[in-house]
């Protein structure tokens, strides 16, 4: 077991920087997630962490320990790959033993061991059969399996889930959560599936073109995004954003979207764009279910008017697609009683609405409302 | 219902002439790739029977005393008797050098060079594809099949003379090592390239060396690749005339240069030639079936989903 310091990493692979100045602290035991969308460089930070790779830049650090001069071989780090890496030639017992044989662990305590995992793993049965000849859902728990029977100090996972169908994803993202706590191993878990980083993760880094965009717990990032970007990425159903032009001084500021309409903002939402510097304009955040029907409940609620586009229904939630000078806003609709083409007042609720710098992509947050 | 039945029966007809058209071009088709195999057989299958056939003639059958024949009249093992043995009934002329010299020349220079290739070309084309180290060996091995032997066969003897290494028998393996090194470079190199870095990644995070990875993980999934090497190299070592014929003298002349020798006052001696290609034959068919199992059309890799 082991705490984990991402320093200043930088990676280049010649002029193009796959990770740029990223500095992550994991502490011992904790559950971590990078996330982020394809080729923002989650792999090649594992393979940095994993020493699979040299940082160009920064350091990486092991209970305080710099092991950039420790070979790979020494570091006792699971490594689940994203395309599992099954060593195909093997039989899965082999394949299972293979970590245990390398650091000559006795044989009696190997044949345990390997019973043992493979018993946790559900792969007990086909111990024998050659490797190549399992289904891809029982690659990916011989991967796991083979990973952790070393009981690894860290314990990296690299897009485990991916390659999985819908229904064998959920059990096996349960499985994980069930399997760290039964290790209490420090877990690094690439995805970029921001549901399974929310339901899984201790905390949750996200990052985008290489860059960190912010590190924190499932709550902070989804309640407190640092930037459109993260509150973009983070949160089912998607976060609205209504971008716009911001005009008016102090006490009387309207968004005026593209489509013309005109969004009023008092309070403190309107003392925050005060900080806009950009002349491409501002971005207002406003979660689904921040968005409420009928009466106006704070006077600094910005009150907009709209007509049904479309009703979706999430499991017992119904949400509604709201057209708005042919911006489009998603609400949740606890009230149940709208139908398509009605037209409908609705209001954004102030305390929740998130100011955005449409040009850096920035969180604004002003002084006292 | 007349007018309406006719062009019905008229289709079916029409589609039964053009199907039965269609049938017999196939026929004729078929037949003519049938014929053009079988020449492309016999063209190939000939010399082998002639040889088969001959190496079990005596001597009067194949000269053209008695008449040439198919099939052996009186079929004898006096032609092989006469390569081991140096005489055989019937032939005043003895044969002064056996055939168990030339035989454990070849094998053992085919062998070594044969090992010398393939264990040079699989260490160094896993160093190129898997480290970068020196990717410009690639090419410039390639070097080595670049102009025809003849040209640098001087060079070469004047070399092998300056080593001692003309008519021994590790001289003439380290020839056949060196000139069969691009094939089985470029052969496992074109393996390596399809093993996923992954696979060697993990095992190297499982705790293995380098080497032990090479040999635990790489090494037996290329097998099948590893075996197909084996057996092209051993075959292109076997077959060598030419290097043989001029680094060696004596000592360790190879099979094909031996045959040559195989003419007396009598004239070229082809029953006793034939017999020694049958015997030729023999190791490079036993290797191969020896390991045929690993030799696999497409080397599978099925575990990695992309
Ligand atoms: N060895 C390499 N050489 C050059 N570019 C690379 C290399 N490995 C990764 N990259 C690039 O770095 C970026 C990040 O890759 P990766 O870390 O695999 O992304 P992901 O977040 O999807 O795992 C990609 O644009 C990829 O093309
Ligand atoms: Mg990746």
């Amino acid at each position: 077991m082991s705490s984990i310091q991402i320093n200043n990493v930088t990676k280049r692979f010649g002029e193009f920087t796959a990770v740029s100045d990223l500095s992550i602290d994991i502490e011992d035991g904790e559950f971590v997630a990078l996330l982020g969308p394809s080729g923002c460089g989650k792999t090649t930070t594992m393979n940095m962490i994993a020493g699979l790779e040299e940082a160009t830049e920064g350091e990486i650090l092991f209970n305080g320990q710099d092991l950039s001069h420790t070979p790979i071989q020494q570091r006792n780090i699971g490594f689940v790959f994203q395309n599992y890496a099954i060593f195909t030639h093997m039989t899965v017992y082999k394949n299972l033993s293979y970590g245990l044989e390398v650091n000559n662990v006795p044989k009696d305590q190997i044949t345990s061991r390997v019973a043992a995992m493979a018993k946790r793993m559900n792969l007990t049965h086909c111990l024998d059969a050659p490797a190549a000849s399992l289904s891809v859902n029982e690659m990916q728990k011989l991967a796991i399996g083979r990973s952790a029977i070393a009981e690894p100090r860290i314990f990296l996972l690299d897009e485990p889930l991916s390659n999985l169908d819908a229904g064998f994803r959920a059990y096996m993202r349960s499985e994980l959560k069930v399997l760290q706590r039964e290790f209490g191993q420090t877990m690094i878990y690439v995805t970029h599936d921001q549901i399974e980083a929310m339901s899984l993760a201790d905390k949750i880094a996200i990052i985008d073109q290489g860059k960190l965009m912010q590190y924190g717990s499932p709550l902070e990032v989804y309640n407190n995004p640092c930037n459109r970007f993260v509150a973009n990425f983070v949160g089912s159903p998607k976060i609205n954003l209504l971008d716009g032009q911001i005009k008016g001084a102090n006490g009387s500021t309207k968004l005026i979207t593209q489509g013309g309409a005109e969004v009023a903002l008092q309070g403190k939402i309107s003392s925050d764009f005060a900080k806009l510097k950009s002349s491409k304009g501002g971005s207002i955040g406003i979660r689904p279910q921040d968005i409420y029907f009928g009466e106006k409940r704070a006077s600094d609620d910005i009150q907009l008017h709209g007509y049904v586009e479309e009703l979706e229904r999430v499991g017992p939630k119904r949400l509604v697609h709201l057209q708005v000078h042919r911006t489009q806003i998603v609400a949740e609709d606890e009230r149940d009683a709208l139908s398509i083409g009605d037209e409908v007042e609705f209001f954004l609720t102030a305390d929740k609405c998130m100011a955005f710098d449409l040009d850096s992509g920035d969180r604004l947050t002003g002084g006292a409302a | 219902m007349v007018a309406l039945l006719r062009p019905d029966e008229g289709s079916i007809v029409k589609t039964h002439k053009t199907r039965s058209v269609t049938i017999k071009r196939s026929f004729r088709s078929l037949a003519v790739k049938y014929a053009l195999l079988l020449l492309a057989c016999a063209v190939v299958m000939y010399p082998l029977f002639w040889m088969i056939t001959m190496a079990f003639k005596p001597f009067d059958e194949w000269t053209t005393g008695s008449g040439l024949t198919w099939l052996p009249q009186n079929a004898t093992l006096g032609n092989f008797e006469y390569l081991f043995y140096g005489q055989t009934e019937g032939l005043v002329v003895t044969l002064d050098r056996t055939i168990g010299g030339p035989l454990w020349a070849s094998l053992v220079t085919s062998t070594c060079g044969t090992i010398i290739a393939v264990v040079a070309g699989t260490l160094s084309s896993y160093a190129v594809v898997r480290f970068n180290i020196l990717p410009s060996l690639a090419l410039s091995v390639l070097q080595l099949r670049l102009f025809p032997p003849l040209a640098v066969m001087i060079p070469v003897m004047v070399m092998w003379a300056f080593i001692g290494g003309v008519d021994t028998w590790w001289g003439l393996s380290l020839i056949y090592g060196i000139v069969t090194l691009p094939f089985a470079f470029w052969l496992m190199k074109t393996f390596f390239d399809e093993v996923p870095i992954e696979i060697e990644e993990a095992a190297r995070v499982a705790g293995s060396s380098y080497w032990r990875v090479f040999y635990r993980i790489t090494l037996p999934i290329v097998k099948p690749g590893l075996a197909t090497c084996v057996l092209f190299v051993f075959i292109l070592n076997w077959s060598d005339y030419l290097l043989a014929l001029l680094l060696t003298q004596k000592e360790w002349v190879t099979l094909p240069v031996y045959m040559n020798t195989l003419n007396t006052a009598l004239g070229e001696m082809y029953g006793m030639k034939a017999a020694l290609g049958f015997i030729a034959a023999i190791p490079p068919i036993f290797l191969g079936l020896l390991i045929q199992k690993h030799l696999v059309r497409g080397l599978t890799f099925g575990a990695l989903k992309q």
